[in-house]
């Protein structure tokens, strides 16, 4: 029989291929604007017996996001919008519950109503916000949203975008990839500054996630390298025996 | 199989569009009142396979879950409606639209169109058609008697005539304008009809309610920016590459569990 040291390693071998997964996720979200980079770690499971412990599994996790800022690029589109230092926009997703992105590029539907990517409406201080056909936009930088026909002096008040600031800790990534907060909603923050005509890259930074895709496929290799050792052991022992037998 | 090379090859599929669309940019960046195309990123589905904050046993909480994403995709793509520049051509069918709208067109088969490209023509019935031969909208009839034309900011055709000083009006260039020009979908040909996505064309008049304005003697250049396409080329390709290791990772890993078995 096989030594149990495989089955170890094997873990090892496994959380690295899971871990690889989560780095190609980030690698292949390496142009996505406003992505935050999914953070991963190994964690250690012990095998809690009668007998004392001696061996620990490993498991692949994501303990969360890693939340700094992209790098910020000027587009001169202006519905392209980034948030200076920390803060999100509001976006209400189809169940009516509010959600959060770093992804400011909007654009509006046939209606005129402001949305961010996938079709979700961008949230207001009153609701959401609606830009009259033919106007220019532009955007203060506390977020009021403001609409000017050519050739006129007169700014309207579109509405406010609703930028928030709450506690990195409390928001859970959605499995639509927007944050959220369960069960409940981040206030207004004033202090939050926007630029218009501009739009945050993704935070991924390819270097370190190439050097992580080195070392979970050597990782893995290692691990292999173990589980072949365990096998020869396996082989050793049962040629020994057949020998005994002859 | 492993997760990672398909994960891998969502970002080598959505660069892979990314540079279709750079392409296309580049190769119109000469082409008329062209609107550059971007391609709109996002992140795939993410699959919880733990919850963090989940039991691990009867008495243990996980400290942290595991949530792995599908990648990324291209979810839409977008024409950036920046004015062009506008160029003198000297040309008097040569109208330019500074500002919002369209010019209305008449397809061959009867539908209408619209369009910022105003490299006007003559037909051999008077008629101003645009560079394809469709009829302008509201354009009117320009006889053959007539000696010169003039379009004004509002669009509307006028035409002199020998020995006369006094302009006989033509028509009126119809424009339109839509809730979300980003909607429109192209035809090729610098030509556009309007989709649910768009909204419905409404017709006014150049200067008023927001309209831009005609301009005669002019074209308007494709809003392409050459040296902001190249840096977006680079950066695509770049990201393109630094995919394709993470798939040769996988195949490695792959190799070396399928070796096992030996």
């Amino acid at each position: 029989m096989i030594n149990r040291f495989a089955y170890t390693s094997m873990t090892g071998a496994s959380s690295a291929t899971e871990q690889l997964a989560v780095t190609s996720n980030n690698l292949s979200n390496a142009l996505t604007p406003g992505f935050r980079e999914v953070m991963n770690a190994y964690r250690t499971v012990p095998i809690n017996g009668l007998g004392a412990d001696t061996r620990a599994f490993v498991a692949e996790t994501t303990p969360g996001t890693n939340f700094t800022t992209g790098q910020i690029e000027t587009t001169g589109n202006s519905y392209d919008m980034a948030i200076k230092g920390d803060g999100f926009f509001a976006v209400r997703k189809p169940d009516g519950s509010e959600a959060y992105t770093r992804a400011g590029r909007f654009y509006v539907n046939e209606n005129g109503v402001l949305q961010a990517g996938r079709g979700v409406p961008v949230v207001g201080t009153g609701g959401s916000i609606t830009i009259p056909p033919n106007t220019l936009v532009q955007v203060a930088e506390d977020g009021a949203v403001y609409t000017q026909l050519p050739g006129s002096q007169f700014l309207n008040q579109a509405g406010k975008l609703k930028l928030v600031n709450p506690n990195p800790k409390d928001l859970v990534r959605d499995e639509d990839g927007l944050f959220s907060i369960p069960g409940t909603q981040a206030a207004t923050d004033d202090k939050i500054r926007v630029v218009q005509g501009a739009i945050e890259l993704s935070n991924v930074n390819s270097a370190q996630a190439m050097v992580e895709v080195i070392s979970q496929n050597r990782l893995n290799e290692l691990n292999v390298r173990s589980i072949q050792a365990a096998d020869q052991n396996a082989r050793s022992a049962v040629s020994l025996l057949s020998l005994s037998k002859s | 199989m492993l997760r990672s090379l398909w994960i891998a090859k969502t970002g080598m599929d959505a660069q892979q569009t990314n540079l279709d669309l750079i392409s296309n940019n580049l190769a119109n960046s000469s082409t008329n009142a062209f609107k550059k195309i971007q391609a709109n990123f996002s992140d795939l589905l993410y699959t919880t396979f733990r919850a963090g904050g989940s039991n691990s046993n009867a008495q243990n909480l996980l400290p942290s879950g595991l949530q792995i994403g599908a990648g990324s995709a291209v979810t839409s793509t977008e024409r950036v409606n920046i004015q062009g520049p506008l160029v003198q051509t000297g040309n008097n069918l040569d109208v330019a639209i500074q500002g919002n709208g369209y010019f209305q067109i008449q397809l061959a088969d009867g539908t209408l169109a619209y369009t910022r490209n105003g490299a006007f023509s003559l037909s051999a019935t008077g008629q101003i058609v645009t560079n394809d031969g469709n009829v302008v909208s509201g354009a009117g009839v320009i006889p053959s008697t007539a000696t010169g034309i003039v379009i004004n900011v509002a669009g509307l055709v006028q035409y002199t005539t020998q020995g006369s000083t006094n302009l006989t009006q033509a028509g009126q260039l119809t424009m339109a304008s839509f809730a979300n020009p980003a909607g429109l979908q192209a035809l090729g040909n610098s030509n556009f009809v309007p989709t649910p996505a768009s909204g419905t064309a409404q017709t006014q008049i150049a200067g008023t309610n927001g309209m831009g304005t005609v301009n005669q003697y002019y074209l308007e250049q494709s809003n392409v920016n050459v040296a902001e396409e190249m840096v977006n080329l680079i950066a695509a390709q770049r990201a393109y590459e630094i995919n394709t290791r993470a798939v040769t990772a996988s195949d490695q890993i792959l190799q070396r569990i399928s070796n096992l078995g030996q």
